[in-house]
């Protein structure tokens, strides 16, 4: 019993300043989070291939047939091994 | 690749087909790559053409309103156009038959190109493929209804060659039907190269594309055309030929038959798909637009 008085006489005063009024100063220095950094995340980029990549690219061929200069670069366009146009 | 290759040319279904394949590829695997490619098309071409009137085609299109029995072929193909149809929202249209025959495309093109260059009949919507019954090996039209698998036949064809004729043995082979070509087996590495023609000119070159793996196909408004505004694409809306801006769609997929839906759907849909597959159009104001990567990044 002499314990439980004494505990509680401990608490009284801390239940009381728990419990009084703030000022408004007090309260906004509460409330602003105390930021601890423990590690730090280096965050990486992940970038996914579209859905729609597909096994092919173009080559654009500046003017006409084949053996013309491609525009992406000084050589000259290998001959087309066959042709799409529709059918 | 130039001239590095070997190659030998048929013609089949209408149109000019060729076997491109490895230049080391000796004399007897060439010609058992060969023998397989113009046999499926034999094949094929047999059943499903619908200018002949002892084909499969022809035969079922006879009993529209009735049950049919239908080889496993003729009815996977139907499953993949009705499929198709589904997924397009009917863009792709396998019923556009009448549609077809009423703007004029009643004949083998050459005898309809040596005819009359005039629609037969006011056009009108299409969209019964949702009345189509298959159920498994029997199938039943709708009364009244014709299929027409020109727009996937020609493609499932060139699968079913590019993959026979690697199994002949060469390191890879290129079917090309008409401009309609599926790549089989480990490509060369630094790939093969696809002229895509100018829609106004065959002969010249709008741009190359480095190929190495899949199916390319393209459709046109510009040919099998005979006459003004009257060509082969219905637009499955209105019944009549397609007129959407996008006078050429080339498109890639894994399978030929897969490209040709999409280069038809294309053509049909007109630039929206840019944003779905793989694609170079062609405009009727003259501008040329992909959304594949080119050799320097992205193009568009």
């Amino acid at each position: 019993m002499a314990w439980v008085t004494g505990g509680l006489a401990f608490a009284a005063p801390l239940g009381a300043l728990a419990a009084s009024p703030k000022v408004a100063g007090a309260e906004r220095a509460e409330q602003a989070p105390q930021l601890i950094v423990v590690r730090t995340i280096t965050r990486r980029v992940v970038v996914h291939a579209a859905p729609g990549t597909a096994p092919i690219r173009y080559v654009y061929v500046d003017g006409s047939s084949s053996g013309a200069p491609a525009s992406t670069g000084s050589t000259t366009a290998p001959s087309a091994a066959t042709s799409t146009g529709g059918s | 690749m130039g001239e590095d290759v070997r190659r030998h040319r048929f013609r089949a279904m209408g149109t000019d087909v060729t076997l491109l394949t490895d230049a080391g590829v000796t004399d007897g695997t060439m010609q058992a790559a060969t023998g397989r490619v113009e046999s499926i098309f034999a094949r094929e071409e047999a059943r499903f053409s619908r200018f002949r009137p002892e084909s499969e085609l022809s035969r079922v299109n006879a009993r529209s309103g009735a049950w049919t029995p239908v080889s496993s072929s003729f009815a996977a193909l139907v499953a993949a156009a009705l499929g198709a149809a589904e997924r397009t929202g009917g863009r792709f249209d396998p019923t556009v038959l009448g549609a077809v025959v009423s703007a004029g495309y009643d004949r083998d093109l050459d005898e309809v190109l040596a005819g009359a260059r005039v629609a037969l009949r006011p056009a009108r919507p299409c969209g019964r493929w949702v009345e189509i019954e298959l159920d498994g090996d029997r199938l039943r039209l709708p009364e009244g209804v014709g299929l027409d698998l020109g727009g996937i036949a020609k493609g499932w064809t060139v699968d079913l060659a590019a993959e026979a004729a690697v199994e002949a043995g060469p390191p890879w082979a290129l079917v090309n039907a008409g401009g309609d070509l599926r790549l089989a087996g480990a490509a060369p590495h630094d790939g093969i190269r696809v002229a895509v023609e100018d829609p106004d000119d065959p002969a010249e070159e709008l741009m190359q594309l480095v190929l190495t793996g899949g199916a390319v196909a393209t459709s046109s408004t510009s040919r099998r055309a005979w006459g003004p505004r009257l060509h082969h694409l219905i637009d499955p809306s209105t019944g009549a030929p397609a007129a959407t801006g996008v006078i050429q769609a080339s498109a890639w997929a894994p399978t030929c038959a897969e490209a040709e839906v999409i280069s038809t759907w294309a053509l049909l849909e007109g630039e929206g798909t840019l944003d779905r597959f793989p694609v170079v159009l062609v405009t009727d104001d003259g501008r040329v637009v992909t959304n594949l990567d080119g050799a320097e990044g992205r193009g568009v």
